[in-house]
């Protein structure tokens, strides 16, 4: 089953299983405010972090799931400034070098499968300077947590999710510098500001 | 604060449900190492369903993560301590279970604030 296939058909539920906003909302609205000029969404899914967003910006959410997309539409309509959807690969971004002043994931890199890829990518259309905001889950260094994550992972990456990524040093591997990182919740949620180097 | 008392309520319940798993399971009385194994698979089939049950309120994660180490962790303790010989009475295991579970959030929490101090450390404050 393709990428998109996957993420189509997870469209429906999506909704309820990301049902973290209660916790989560505060420290994504934390890390989202320091979105920049034109702005580069990676997987905005069905749009449940549009209520995040300050406002008043011009910001390309990017999805690779058409269905994400058409659910993400209503949220899109209430965003007070720019938001404009296209449907593109996080892997192959449609978009020239140098062509974003930021860039923001949410739960992004645990499901991309090239996750080096998808970073190199935002890398290139990023501007040099520019930051990128990072709201991501990883493994735990704590080996029974580490573990729990890695058997969540064997039906997790059934439905293209792996819980256990080293998202940092793939960020760090990408040429990005790490200026911070915020736990969210123990090693595992973490709030990530990093920024391409000039 | 309210997701403090959340977590800390659904470990301890967790930590008692995993007992109680590991109680029905040890009336079987198989082998030691095959009970542990079926105990803590009934204990993280209770325990998954659970967590899914809660994820809207404290998080997906923030709740699977830790209540699976806790599902894995009680009925070891519990058949372990069967194999050296301690004898527990029908209450017993549950509220073993049950203290498991609240020293699990406690361990979470010493845990998260040298988690943030690492992070602090390496990347300085956010």
């Amino acid at each position: 089953m393709s990428v998109s296939a996957i993420w189509d058909l997870r469209a429906r539920l999506y909704d309820f299983c990301e049902g973290s906003a209660l916790r989560r909302g505060p420290h994504k609205a934390a890390l989202f405010k320091d979105m920049v000029g034109r702005v580069l969404f990676v997987a905005v899914g069905t749009g449940l972090e549009i209520r995040h967003f300050p406002p008043g910006l011009e910001i390309i959410g990017i999805d690779i799931s058409d269905a994400m997309l058409r659910r993400a539409e209503r949220r899109r309509r209430q965003y007070r400034g720019n938001l404009q959807f296209r449907q593109a690969d996080a892997t192959q971004l449609p978009f020239p070098d140098r062509s974003f002043d930021s860039a923001v994931t949410s739960c992004t890199m645990c499901s991309v499968p090239d996750p080096l890829r998808a970073l190199a990518e935002i890398h290139r259309v990023l501007r040099p300077g520019a930051p990128l905001l990072m709201f991501e889950h990883v493994r735990s260094r704590n080996a029974l947590l580490g573990l729990a994550l890695d058997v969540m992972t064997l039906w997790t990456r059934l439905g293209g999710t792996e819980m256990n990524r080293d998202t940092l040093r793939n960020v760090r591997a990408s040429g990005f510098g790490i200026e911070c990182v915020d736990s969210v919740y123990l090693d595992i949620i973490l709030a990530i500001r990093a920024r391409k180097p000039h | 604060m309210l997701f403090l008392l959340g977590d800390a309520l659904f470990l301890t319940l967790i930590g008692a449900l995993s007992a109680l798993a590991m109680s029905a399971v040890d009336r079987l009385e198989w082998n030691a190492l095959l009970l542990s194994l079926l105990g803590m698979a009934l204990a993280m089939a209770v325990q998954m369903a659970l967590a899914l049950l809660i994820a809207p309120l404290l998080g997906s994660i923030e709740s699977m993560a830790p209540s699976m180490v806790v599902a894995m962790a009680v009925p070891m303790i519990l058949e372990g301590l069967d194999m050296l010989g301690v004898e527990l009475v029908e209450t017993h295991p549950l509220s073993l279970g049950a203290a498991w579970g609240f020293v699990a959030f406690a361990l979470l929490r010493l845990y998260g604030a040298a988690c943030r101090r690492r992070f602090r450390r390496t990347y300085g404050a956010p």
